[in-house]
């Protein structure tokens, strides 16, 4: 068509507008050239664009299925118990045990924390004994001061304490570090033979210094409410003094003079159910060698599995993270259907009257 | 113009369909078209409480009685000290548990494979174990010698679960488009889909015997891969409140990430009451974990379980 026009003007001759005509030909003509290149660049760039838009579509459409199909379908259960609480919840009645922890302000956070957090949410009554008093957590300020030398007027401090405040509220008095775990279910199975009135105390007895034997003050030790009174009558008389900042030796001392018996915590299978150290050490290690323990203990060493008892109640020098593993395993995580070698009936001694107060 | 836009619009449409021609094409290779599921995690519950509540005591131990589990353990002389800890410790409450090792190693017996790569030992223990006891047990489960495992708790778990259907539940991981069983948390396969891995083993193409020669995959992703061939597919195991019971990191670890990030409910959110692995274990802690397990427990807590499971002869440690 244009080829026409062109040919015209190309006819036209001398026009004034033959130049123009001229340019306007060229232009046409490389117009001409380009065009199809023009034509395919659309097409190209329609087609990245296609491709983009494509791609971005069917991947929105993918992630959307992925976070519209529902990752966890939780079934819920109609309540139908498959565990059977009774046994506990009487002795938890019955046996009643008030829980002293010694601690200080700087073992706040680091260890008392993980302690309120695990076995002691078990104990009739929890007390955390501190030289310094604070509500938040909370801890009873002792008129004390911190360190070592002082861990015996902390204890003697402690139990006064106790027997001012809490006496009526509890049977049993359990002292315990920040950093030893206790399973109260079955410290309430061993004191489920005796009565708060005898002056009785448990706890792993060590045999030196004291003839009827003291108990390890890291594995934590229980006084019978007669033992207790005995203990802080002790002190009032002066027949019980500071003798000396080792306050388990100490205590131990006051126990034998004030007539209260140390007693057998071991299991119906001679195993023991207070350990002065974590269960790796008893479990692993042939403590017969060792340089002290031999000379402590004042039961034979049982080694291997035999070193402690199914109802274990205490371990020592147990840190933050090993507190909450020892809470999942002797509370949580348990094989299902397994039948336990070692299943001792509540003995003779248990009353099933409830108690008052 | 108009001619412009229409090469536009002609190009968009073009490259449209090369879009969904390419994804197409991506989804038949992976064979996802074969699975009308769009669930792209599969999840596998533990059995309700209910189930069995009304079964007798002896109902209960002969149902107990039938679930068996043969347990592999993969092992290497440089294992010895964990081969010892698992030989002395869970595989104990297996119905048969055998270890095969890279080589033979004087104080053990174990079935040697006589290879340190570990897709080829995978492959000929799965084989081995099928050819010698598919008529004797009908789950397997594979496991590293750094795992502890509680085998009551498997046996619970797969309680309502038909061995003769294809299973492969483990912990899964998800890398792309194929979702896998991690080895370490220990892989659990039914008689069936043993079967058919032994089948498709013989399929040098679907699954090579010497993996990839170019790029080697992982030998819990290669099974995944001839598994899938079979129609199998991996799946999460969880209990009732959607926590994973097989765990590829030991209690420790996990306590202490639930520290951090849970601090008040550490125990609580940690890990499952009925938990079957955990991973990263040395072999003393492997004896805490069989006392804390099968030993350890507070007083007075009694528990009517669907299954009876007795303590094993000679052995003092549980």
């Amino acid at each position: 068509m244009r080829a026409g026009a062109r040919g015209a003007a190309r006819a036209g001759g001398a026009s004034p507008f033959a130049d123009v005509q001229e340019d306007k030909d060229r232009m046409c003509h490389l117009t001409m050239k380009l065009l199809p290149r023009t034509q395919e660049l659309w097409l190209c760039l329609g087609m990245v664009m296609g491709v983009a838009i494509g791609f971005t579509f069917i991947y929105t459409f993918r992630t959307e299925q992925s976070t519209s199909a529902p990752v966890r379908r939780p079934h819920y259960y109609h309540s139908h118990p498959v565990e059977d609480n009774a046994t506990a919840a009487e002795l938890y009645n019955k046996v009643r045990i008030l829980c002293w922890v010694m601690t200080g302000p700087s073992n706040l956070e680091t260890k008392a924390r993980h302690v309120q957090a695990t076995w002691t949410r078990h104990c009739n009554v929890v007390l955390f004994m501190s030289s310094v008093r604070d509500d938040g957590f909370p801890t009873v300020g002792l008129d004390v001061k911190e360190g070592r030398d002082q861990l015996y007027w902390k204890t003697i401090r402690a139990f006064q304490y106790v027997h001012r405040h809490h006496l009526e509220q509890a049977d049993w008095f359990l002292k315990a570090d920040d950093d030893t775990f206790v399973v109260l279910d079955n410290l309430r199975w061993l004191l489920a033979n005796h009565t708060p009135e005898e002056p009785v105390y448990f706890g792993k007895r060590f045999k030196p210094f004291v003839k009827q034997g003291y108990m390890s003050g890291g594995a934590g030790y229980v006084l019978s409410k007669e033992a207790l009174r005995r203990f802080v009558e002790g002190f009032r008389t002066q027949v019980c003094t500071h003798t000396s900042p080792v306050e388990d030796l100490a205590l131990g001392q006051c126990m034998e003079k004030v007539g209260v018996q140390a007693g057998d915590t071991r299991d119906t299978k001679g195993r023991e159910t207070f350990h002065p150290f974590p269960p790796e050490r008893h479990l692993m290690e042939n403590l017969r060698l060792d340089h002290y323990y031999p000379t402590y203990s004042f039961y034979p060493i049982l080694l291997g599995a035999q070193s402690c008892s199914d109802l274990s109640i205490s371990f020592h020098y147990v840190r933050p993270e090993e507190m909450y593993m020892l809470e999942y395993l002797s509370r949580h995580l348990r094989p299902h259907g397994y039948r336990p070698r070692y299943q001792p009936a509540l003995t003779a001694g248990n009353r099933t009257e409830p108690r008052e107060g | 113009m108009i001619s412009e836009s229409s090469s536009f619009v002609k190009g968009m449409v073009l490259g449209g369909l090369f879009c969904v021609f390419v994804t197409l094409l991506g989804h038949n290779k992976m064979g996802h078209g074969t699975k009308a599921h769009h669930h792209e995690h599969h999840h596998i519950q533990a059995p309700n409480k209910e189930d069995v509540s009304n079964l007798s005591e002896g109902e209960r131990m002969e149902l107990s009685h039938s679930i068996r589990v043969y347990c592999i353990i993969l092992v290497k002389p440089k294992d010895l000290g964990n081969w010892a800890a698992v030989k002395e410790t869970w595989s104990k409450h297996c119905d048969k548990a055998e270890f095969y090792s890279s080589e033979s190693v004087k104080v053990f017996d174990s079935v040697v494979l006589n290879t340190n790569d570990m897709w080829v030992m995978v492959r000929n223990a799965y084989k081995l174990a099928y050819e010698r006891y598919k008529d004797e047990y009908n789950w397997f489960f594979l496991a590293h010698p750094t795992t502890f495992a509680v085998i009551e708790n498997l046996k619970y778990f797969l309680l309502k679960k038909d061995p003769s259907q294809p299973f492969y539940i483990g912990h899964t991981v998800k890398s792309g488009e194929l979702e896998y069983v991690d080895g370490d948390g220990g892989i659990v396969l039914s008689i069936e889909s043993l079967k058919r891995l032994s089948k498709i083993f013989e399929d040098p193409d679907k699954c090579p015997e010497q993996g990839g020669l170019i790029w080697k995959l992982s030998e819990d992703k290669q099974l995944a891969v001839c598994l899938k061939y079979t129609g199998v597919l991996a799946e999460n195991a969880e209990d009732s409140e959607g926590k994973d019971v097989f765990n590829t990191k030991s209690v420790g670890s996990l306590i202490k990430e639930a520290m951090a990030n849970h601090p008040q409910q550490v125990v609580e959110g940690c890990c499952s009451d009925m938990a079957i692995t955990f991973n990263g274990l040395a072999p003393n802690h492997m004896h805490v974990m069989m006392y804390g397990v099968y030993r350890l427990r507070a007083y007075g807590h009694n528990f009517k379980d669907a299954l009876v499971f007795l303590p094993p002869a000679g052995s003092d440690n549980d």
